[in-house]
């Protein structure tokens, strides 16, 4: 595409909604998207040179090819190093894209036309209005026209049930709370996660559609992929899971003004002060990914929607000026694993079945949310994934292990026999990831690495330390955690103790207030607009942060359009 | 298109210390002897050549010289302890001919940072981050390869991802009795809520 009106820095979760809503007005967008697309005829085979440029039809995604790489292994898919859904380039014979840590870490980010929606459970809620209120430059009641209107394009439904959600309910009612059926969460409770993933499908159980005809349908199909990456549907657009590479994306292409760029890496964001006093944005200095030729691109607005570590990281790596909240204020959810084991028994008696098969369903499915502290939900996850997400990552020694009512005892490695005995029970286990409501400290963010460098200039460092009052919420939801499975029937607990340096929801690194106005654009540079979970005020009081996102990056085109084109 | 292990780059030290961590850590034999390979591969494409030494020194060789470093220091940490044994790995550098516990251990002093960070190999050297971190990194890796589909792809298992193909049920589907991808399950129980009102609340 030539001569764009904008460009758009990032085809994950917020760039896809930006780049949608602003080729609805009739704007010209390209999107420039560091990693490859799967799906695309253009590239049949994304991981391998030879494919194209870019692509602004919606005729060139295709279901069968999507199919062939979506092929739901864990290893293929999620291995940090080298599946599809790694934060790399396309090649995958090259190692992934680097980014250090003066402690443990690990960053589950994806490069990718979908960015990290194509390995995410889909979990939409609001942020709770607790969150918001008092400390946004925005009001939640701000905030809702635009959840709805996010929530009716992915669309949004609450989560069905299947045994891992009504093994969860059982136990959260046993503790005493209650269902909350709202989106607006104000009190304590549980209910099914609001997920973007369609209803399921209606034929499910018509035994003369086969299993496999379903899944070439419309509509959910209970299958359990959600996180290897959904392939079910008819079409692209009609994926079950939204991903914004089959949501957002194919509406984007829809409007006949939106055209993509994989395999591009934004290395420069270019500024100009010539036609007024105010530095301004005016293109991009982008790196193929295959070739390692560079390319400037010029646009009257630059959208930004790199994720919490790659915006800040542009933003210095440009020499934009200075602001002591670039990069700084990370919340990650500091999050915790908590795994319950059943008996056959008790699972009987519950749920009317020997075994809670944690592959069935949306991977996550039902929530506890807890205003003040943060949230629980369920996760259930394929066999090497929950092997290395329950009993793989501790933060010192290894994981802390509970037989029935008996004391908390420290096992220094669960390997071995141990990790045996557990494995073997993977299909009655109920893991819960425990979401915190995390405090913004300014010590924590992104900054970059004072003697290592990459193709696209010097690597990202991030640190993370936890706040007293952080650990404190923690170690209450664990509590809370480990209580409702408890209550559930769960005859082993065995809480992860994960490491703070776990990096799967990362926000506020380009707070609104700080680097940004409540617009989405930037203070400093003219017509810069973010438009990821960077720009987010604070971790939405321990809320999943993508719906969020996606809300804001609607209101963030609209109030783009209404400044600089209308 | 096939990318084996190569065994010019891939000294026996190397092998053997890295299936002794595997070992230690799944204790499982024969298993032992298929997922080192899978750890092997995959540290040596977890870092760029920007930081480690690219072809040249593979990052598995650097990760074993590193665990034999923290073999040296559990030795002086808990001298008297240790005793020369008959050992189950042939004798390659220190790491391999510990027990399987003081393995573990050794493994440990990396996450605690109790080995001198001036002297270890590179990429670690004086890099905490990343030193601490390979506790983590080998087990999860070790789960990783030894769950997943990964046994499965049998003799492609090697190869570039776009040329595996699965071969066989994989080794830990079996133990979890886990029934591989699936079109779909019927095993819909109702839905605990439906669609929300306007507004986004709901009345049950």
């Amino acid at each position: 595409m030539s001569n764009p009106d904008v460009i758009v820095i990032g085809a994950g979760g917020g760039g896809a909604v930006i780049a949608k809503e602003l080729g609805e007005k009739g704007l010209k967008v390209l999107i420039v998207e560091a990693g490859p697309w799967y799906g695309n005829q253009k590239w049949p085979n994304p991981n391998l040179p030879s494919g194209d440029k870019e692509s602004s039809e919606k005729s060139d995604l295709d279901i069968t090819l999507y199919r062939q790489q979506m092929n739901k292994y864990e290893d293929n898919m999620n291995n940090l190093v080298t599946g599809r859904f790694r934060w790399g380039p396309a090649n995958r014979d090259r190692a992934p894209w680097i980014r250090l840590a003066p402690h443990k870490q690990i960053i589950w980010q994806s490069a990718g036309v979908g960015g990290s929606t194509q390995h995410y459970t889909a979990n939409s809620p609001r942020a709770f209005p607790s969150a918001i209120d008092q400390f946004w430059p925005l009001s939640y009641r701000e905030l809702i026209p635009y959840y709805e209107k996010v929530e009716a394009t992915l669309p949004v439904h609450f989560a069905p049930t299947t045994a891992k959600e009504e093994l969860f309910y059982f136990g959260a009612k046993r503790a005493g709370w209650n269902l909350n059926a709202t989106l607006n969460v104000t009190s304590p409770g549980y209910r099914p996660q609001p997920n973007a993933i369609l209803p399921v499908n209606k034929d499910l159980n018509n035994i003369n559609v086969s299993l496999e005809q379903l899944s070439w349908m419309e509509g959910c199909t209970l299958c359990g992929h959600c996180i290897n990456g959904c392939p079910h549907g008819p079409s692209v657009e009609k994926v079950a899971k939204r991903s914004t590479n089959v949501s957002y994306i194919p509406l984007a292409l829809s409007t006949g003004n939106v055209t993509i760029r994989p395999n591009s890496f934004t290395i420069k964001i270019l500024t100009d002060t010539s036609y007024s006093r105010e530095l301004h944005a005016a293109g991009v200095r982008i790196r193929d990914t295959w070739t390692g030729e560079e390319e400037e691109l010029r646009a009257k607005v630059v959208v930004l929607a790199g994720g919490s570590i790659e915006s800040p990281r542009l933003w210095l790596n440009s020499n934009l000026p200075e602001n002591p909240w670039v990069g700084k204020g990370l919340t990650n959810h500091y999050m915790d694993w908590v795994t319950g084991i059943f008996n056959e028994k008790d699972l009987m008696s519950i749920l009317g079945e020997t075994d809670i098969n944690p592959f069935i369903g949306h991977t996550c499915g039902a929530r506890f949310d807890f205003p003040g502290f943060g949230s629980l939900q369920t996760a259930g996850m394929s066999p090497g994934l929950t092997a290395s997400l329950s009993y793989g990552i501790s933060q010192f020694g290894w994981s802390i292990y509970q037989k029935e009512q008996s004391k908390w005892e420290f096992h220094h490695q669960l390997v071995g026999s141990k990790l045996k005995d557990l494995m073997v029970n993977y299909r009655k286990t109920l893991n819960i990831l425990i979401i915190t409501d995390d405090e913004v400290d300014q010590r924590n963010g992104v900054n970059l690495h004072p003697t290592v460098s990459d193709e696209h200039g010097p690597v990202p460092i991030l640190s993370y330390t936890p706040t007293k009052k952080s650990i404190k919420k923690r170690k209450e939801l664990m509590k809370m955690a480990t209580y409702v499975l408890h209550k559930a029937g769960a005859k082993e607990i065995i809480s992860s103790n994960w490491p703070a340096g776990i990096m799967i929801h990362l926000e506020s690194t380009m707070r609104m207030g700080f680097v940004v106005d409540s617009n989405g654009e930037a203070y400093q540079v003219k017509q810069l607009f973010i438009a990821d979970n960077s720009v987010h005020f604070n971790g939405l009081g321990g809320v999943n942060p993508t719906l969020t996102t996606q809300a804001l990056a609607t209101r963030t085109g609209e109030k783009l359009f209404e400044k600089y084109f209308n | 298109m096939i990318k084996p292990l190569n065994s010019e780059i891939h000294d026996s030290h190397t092998v053997i210390t890295i299936k002794a961590a595997v070992d230690a850590i799944l204790q499982a034999p024969p298993m032992d002897e298929v997922i080192y390979g899978y750890v092997i591969a995959v540290l040596d494409q977890t870092l760029p050549s920007t930081i480690n030494q690219g072809e040249t020194i593979p990052f598995s060789k650097q990760t074993a010289s590193l665990l034999d470093m923290a073999a040296i220091q559990l030795m002086y940490l808990e001298k008297g302890r240790y005793s020369y044994r008959m050992s189950a790995f042939p004798r390659e550098g220190v790491f391999s001919t510990l027990s399987r516990s003081e393995r573990l251990r050794a493994i440990n002093l990396l996450e605690r940072l109790e080995v001198p960070l001036e002297s270890l190999p590179e990429p670690f050297t004086n890099n905490p981050g990343l030193t601490q971190s390979m506790k983590n990194t080998i087990t999860q890796l070790t789960f990783l390869g030894y769950y997943s589909e990964w046994t499965g792809y049998g003799s492609t298992r090697f190869n570039r991802p776009e040329y595996k193909r699965i071969e066989y049920f994989p080794m830990g589907w079996i133990q979890t009795k886990y029934p591989g991808p699936a079109f779909g399950y019927r095993k819909l129980r109702g839905l605990l809520l439906g669609v929300p009102n306007k507004g986004g609340n709901h009345h049950v």
